[in-house]
């Protein structure tokens, strides 16, 4: 028999080497992000245009190409993979949160009603004709404000049952696909750039979606690496934690603020796009398994990759066309997740 | 011999002028036009219908009348289909055969020495003596008129029709955008438009009094906001519609919807998609004829037209490599068009490179470096997009010509769609693309 | 040690669940809860460990008033094996017996070499060693039961709360567990608290027993005081018969049949 300390550290390593794996696809997905665009730059003036930005080592190098690329890269293409690999990780984090919290696999960062609500703020704020930057403040503020009415519709005696809020948030979020729908029906080609709102994507994403995006998520993704071991006791059902020490209360509090607040600035940054905060979670519980410990790092990664791949994709498909991100991470991730939910050696869970 | 021929010949002479002017005497005008047309069995169905009518009665018996008087046969023929039934409505029928009324005592050698003739209700009757003598176009004859004690009956071999009828019959059928066939039969009274672009075009032809009703993108001109509001082709309000009791509603070929159901009440629907430049100027033209208002239409498209040749005639002048390169934003960012739009041909024609003409989609959405790398001269931004300082914010997109010199507009979204006021769209390109030409 | 319950009313709105459940239990004793179904013995084990909080009464652990404790000092105390755990995701036996340790551990603190060999005696003890690498969603009732029951003691309690730890398990495993709990009370000296169906084990495994009914304690006392024929038949409405059994050297009660 295997010494139980030996096997511990064993599966330690394991996942740190995982872990370490995982960040390195994400730094090679990251510069092929950089490499490739509609424009075709080769990889070796990418790199030098790339360095010329570091002090001192850049100093040396001499420009043999126009101007204009180092505005692609530095300005378009740095910002835009920096924003899709922040908004990846928001999302399969907030997702890995969520169903962890509620114990269901259809369980996403948008289960609380969240997109519908920055849905309708940012249509909101086109349709009352507000200054462009509005938009993603209204998207943000409705988008929270969305989690916090469902949280509170379903709080009965300091209790949030979760199948309350579940149906709260779906019922929630009809409503404001409704509203959403009648602004649309009203104003009819006003709103049709949320129609593409909607869908999501990177195509505007600029240096101030890095600056809006970032500070949340600094803030969010440690909180989460905090609360894995509550979310790995919540996984056993909410009585076995709280006879754990967890409290299950404050713990559901702290996951639907966060949810709130880091889906809401990726929401008000690119949209709402579907699927990555449902399946990114499920796909990288299937690689590294449940235990949220290595998990939301393991998503961090995997968030990132994904949402950079995917964009990829989503500019080179049809270049110098855009297609929305949203289509290409169903279109691509679903025939990937079925692959290995058919593969899979253990039981998901659910 | 010789004497007895010439006494028979004097004797004959003689008998032959007696009995002629007996006569004469005899068959003409001891009959009034009432008695001669009840006596003549091919003019029986004119009877009638005067009868009918009451015009009979109307008539003065002091004043002499010439009556151009259509056979039974010219009845039959009445096209019933295209004019309405002649017993269907008494107006109708009285104003129908007043205009074959006509005051005086005219034969046919005197009417074929008038170039026209004025009817009692004054509209008049078009003679034409190249070959046979004709009014409107029918024969009459000396040989069958008929001389009355109170004037003439001439037999035609048609009903007449009076110009003002026969002008709101216009009998036309039209393939239409829906490539369906529409026949419309007259002049419509009663126009409901779902579609805003031939809302603008029927007001700019003078046809708007012929609107009960309009789509609610129907906004220009603000005159058209006063119509009730029926919802739109994709969400119509139907009771409201039939409601309005349309003649003809004008909607665009892909409310399917909306055709289908009007249809289904009985309502002569015309679908229309101008997608061409050449299309809106057509379509003003078709309106034009359906509305009895083609002068008006005319004067347009020839205004239009010659704007267009003077833009594209100075455009043909402007070598390939001197033409701007434009990129235009629809309303979501880096959204644009291609050259199968309206709005893409509209850049063509003012000299524009439009920077996306070439793409596979009809609405393609640009990458952001893509259109840095192509660095447009101008950029132009539909109205209800972003606003110009956010494109001019954009990240790298210092770098584009269009943004360092100041050539970031936003155009009217209607100027760039397919109504009579896409000239002033193609205007506002013209002089946005060549400024030191077009001022 | 003493986990002194005294007064204790629960209840939802007006409806009380529980009624002045006064008793004293001590280290190194098991204490059975019986009860026919609904009497209220869940709800107790639950009161007990602040899981519902009691309307009136006072729950003291050593004279120290446990009501204001929060979760983790709970948890560091009362370890809970609950009637029916359902482990649906791929943890390994060794995660689920880890998370035992959660109540020691700081939030950003790892696992330690001292918590690896808490969590090694809790699996020994459990008959669990080689299971360790094994997904728990893949073991038997009365393995995963086990796992629970190790998972509490790598909680390191003072207090160790069983609600129906038998019921899943086949009479060997039965017999396993009510000797590691009797084990567990009188080496490790525990209070160990058991909800029980099994009439005949409570008889004959635990030191007390607390006879629940409609929410009110019937009788208290040793089991052969409590267990008797007499309140069988009032409380469960059943004849049943006491003999001596000088076999297992307790009680045994055969029940005869339902009182007409």
């Amino acid at each position: 028999m295997q010494d139980i300390s030996k096997y511990y550290s064993g599966v330690r390593h394991k996942r740190l080497m995982l872990l370490v794996g995982l960040s390195i696809i994400l730094f090679f997905v990251a510069v092929v992000g950089f490499m490739v665009g509609p424009v075709f730059i080769s990889p070796g003036v990418v790199l030098k245009i790339l360095a010329s930005q570091i002090p001192k080592l850049g100093d040396g190098i001499v420009q043999t190409w126009p101007n204009t690329y180092n505005t692609i890269v530095l300005d378009v293409r740095l910002p835009r993979v920096i924003v899709g690999m922040l908004v990846g990780i928001g999302l399969s984090v907030a997702g890995c949160g969520m169903q962890g919290l509620f114990r269901n696999p259809m369980a996403s960062p948008y289960v609380s009603g969240i997109s519908s609500g920055g849905a309708f703020g940012a249509a909101l704020a086109v349709n009352i004709g507000a200054i462009y930057y509005l938009v993603p403040l209204f998207a943000f503020v409705f988008s929270s404000a969305t989690v916090f009415l469902v949280y509170t519709i379903s709080r009965v005696r300091g209790k949030v049952s979760m199948e309350t809020l579940l149906l709260s948030g779906i019922a929630v979020a009809s409503f404001f696909s409704a509203l959403v729908s009648l602004m649309m029906y009203l104003s009819a080609e006003k709103l049709e750039s949320i129609v593409f709102w909607m869908m999501g994507g990177f195509w505007a994403s600029g240096w101030d979606e890095v600056i809006i995006l970032l500070p949340f998520l600094v803030l969010c993704i440690p909180i989460y690496v905090f609360l894995s071991r509550d979310l790995n006791a919540l996984l056993l059902g909410e009585q076995d934690a709280q006879d754990l020490g967890i409290n299950v209360e404050a713990t559901k509090r702290f996951i639907l603020v966060l949810t709130a607040l880091l889906v809401g600035a990726c929401v008000a940054v690119s949209g709402t796009i579907g699927f990555v905060g449902l399946i990114i979670p499920h796909i990288t519980r299937i690689i590294v398994g449940p235990d949220h410990k290595v998990l939301i790092p393991a998503c961090i990664f995997t968030g990132g990759i994904f949402m950079i791949l995917t964009d990829i994709i989503a500019r080179m498909i049809i270049q110098p066309s855009e297609l929305p991100v949203g289509i290409i991470t169903s279109l691509f991730g679903v025939p990937f997740f079925l692959y290995l939910l058919r593969r899979r050696k253990t039981s998901m869970g659910w | 011999m010789n004497y007895d021929f010439k006494k028979i010949g004097g004797v004959a002479l003689v008998a032959v002028i007696v009995l002629a002017a007996f006569y004469l005497y005899d068959s003409g005008p001891d009959q009034d036009i009432s008695e001669a047309l009840a006596e003549n069995t091919e003019l029986s169905s004119l009877l009638l219908a005067l009868e009918a009518s009451g015009l009979m009665d109307g008539l003065d018996p002091g004043t002499d009348y010439t009556i151009f008087a259509p056979t039974n046969a010219a009845f039959t023929n009445y096209d019933s289909e295209l004019y309405g039934g002649l017993y269907d409505d008494m107006g109708f029928l009285q104003s129908l055969l007043s205009y074959h009324v006509v005051e005086g005592k005219h034969s046919v050698a005197d009417i074929s020495k008038m170039g026209a003739i004025s009817t009692i209700e004054g509209e008049s009757i078009v003679v034409s003596t190249s070959g046979a003598v004709q009014v409107n176009g029918s024969i009459i004859s000396a040989d069958s008129q008929m001389e009355c004690k109170n004037g003439y009956i001439i037999p035609v071999g048609e009903v007449l029709i009076p110009p003002t009828v026969e002008e709101t019959y216009i009998d036309m059928t039209i393939v239409d955008a829906a490539g369906r066939e529409v026949y419309i039969k007259k002049v419509p009274e009663r126009i409901v438009t779902l579609a805003s672009s031939a809302t603008e075009t029927l007001y700019a032809i003078n046809a708007g009094d012929l609107l009960v009703g309009r789509d609610k993108y129907s906004v220009y001109p603000e005159e058209a906001q006063q119509l009730p509001n029926v919802g739109s082709g994709s969400a119509l309000a139907l009771e409201e519609t039939l409601n309005l009791n349309p003649d003809l509603v004008i909607t665009w070929y892909f409310s399917t919807t909306a055709i289908e159901s009007l249809e289904q009440n009985g309502i002569t629907v015309l679908a229309i998609g101008p997608s061409s430049v050449q299309g809106v100027l057509d379509l003003i033209t078709l309106f034009g004829e359906i509305c009895g208002h083609s002068a008006d239409a005319e004067a347009i498209v020839g205004d239009m037209q010659s704007t267009i040749d003077n833009i594209t005639s100075y455009v043909a002048s402007i070598p390939a490599e001197d033409k701007v390169k434009v990129f235009y934003e629809l309303s979501t960012n880096f959204k644009t068009v291609n050259k199968s739009t309206f709005t893409g041909q509209l850049m063509e024609m003012a000299g524009g490179i439009n920077i996306a003409g070439e793409e596979g989609t009809t609405y393609p959405m640009l990458s952001s470096e893509w259109i840095i790398d192509q660095d447009p001269d101008v950029i132009v931004v539909v109205s209800y997009g972003v606003s110009l300082d956010e494109v001019k914010a954009r990240d790298g997109w210092d770098s584009i010509g269009a943004v360092i010199n100041d050539k970031v507009y936003s155009i009217e979204s209607n100027l760039v769609s397919a109504t009579p006021r896409m000239v002033l769209g193609l205007e506002q390109f013209a002089k946005w693309f060549y400024p030191e030409y077009f001022v | 040690m003493e986990l002194q319950v005294s007064s204790l009313d629960f209840g939802y709105f007006t409806k009380n669940v529980l009624k002045n459940i006064s008793f004293t239990a001590r280290s190194g004793e098991v204490f059975g809860i019986v009860g026919p179904n609904g009497s209220g013995k869940t709800t107790l084990l639950k009161c007990l460990r602040m899981a519902l909080v009691p309307k009136r009464g006072k729950i003291k652990l050593d004279g120290e008033d446990i009501t204001k404790w929060d979760r983790t000092e709970i948890a560091k105390y009362f370890g809970v094996v609950p009637q029916n755990t359902n482990i649906s995701f791929p943890f390994t036996v060794l995660e689920i017996v880890m998370m035992g340790r959660i109540p020691h551990l700081g939030r950003m603190q790892s696992e330690g070499k001292e918590d690896i060999e808490i969590v090694k005696r809790a699996m020994k003890l459990t008959a669990i060693s080689d299971l360790y690498y094994r997904y728990a969603s893949n073991l038997s009732g009365g393995e995963v039961q086990r796992v629970i029951i190790a998972r509490a003691l790598a909680q390191q309690p003072k207090i160790l709360l069983l609600d129906e730890p038998t019921s899943n398990l086949d009479i060997n495993h039965q017999f396993e567990t009510m000797k590691l709990i009797r084990y567990l009370a009188k080496k490790e000296n525990m209070i160990v608290v058991i909800i029980s169906h099994d009439l005949n084990l409570s008889m004959r495994y635990c030191d007390n027993l607390l006879l629940l009914d409609g929410g009110k304690v019937f009788s208290a006392g040793r089991p052969e005081d409590v267990l008797t024929s007499e309140n069988i038949r009032k409380v469960y409405g059943v004849e049943a018969r006491i003999d001596y059994n000088t076999a297992i050297k307790s009680n045994q009660i055969t029940l005869i049949d339902v009182v007409e």
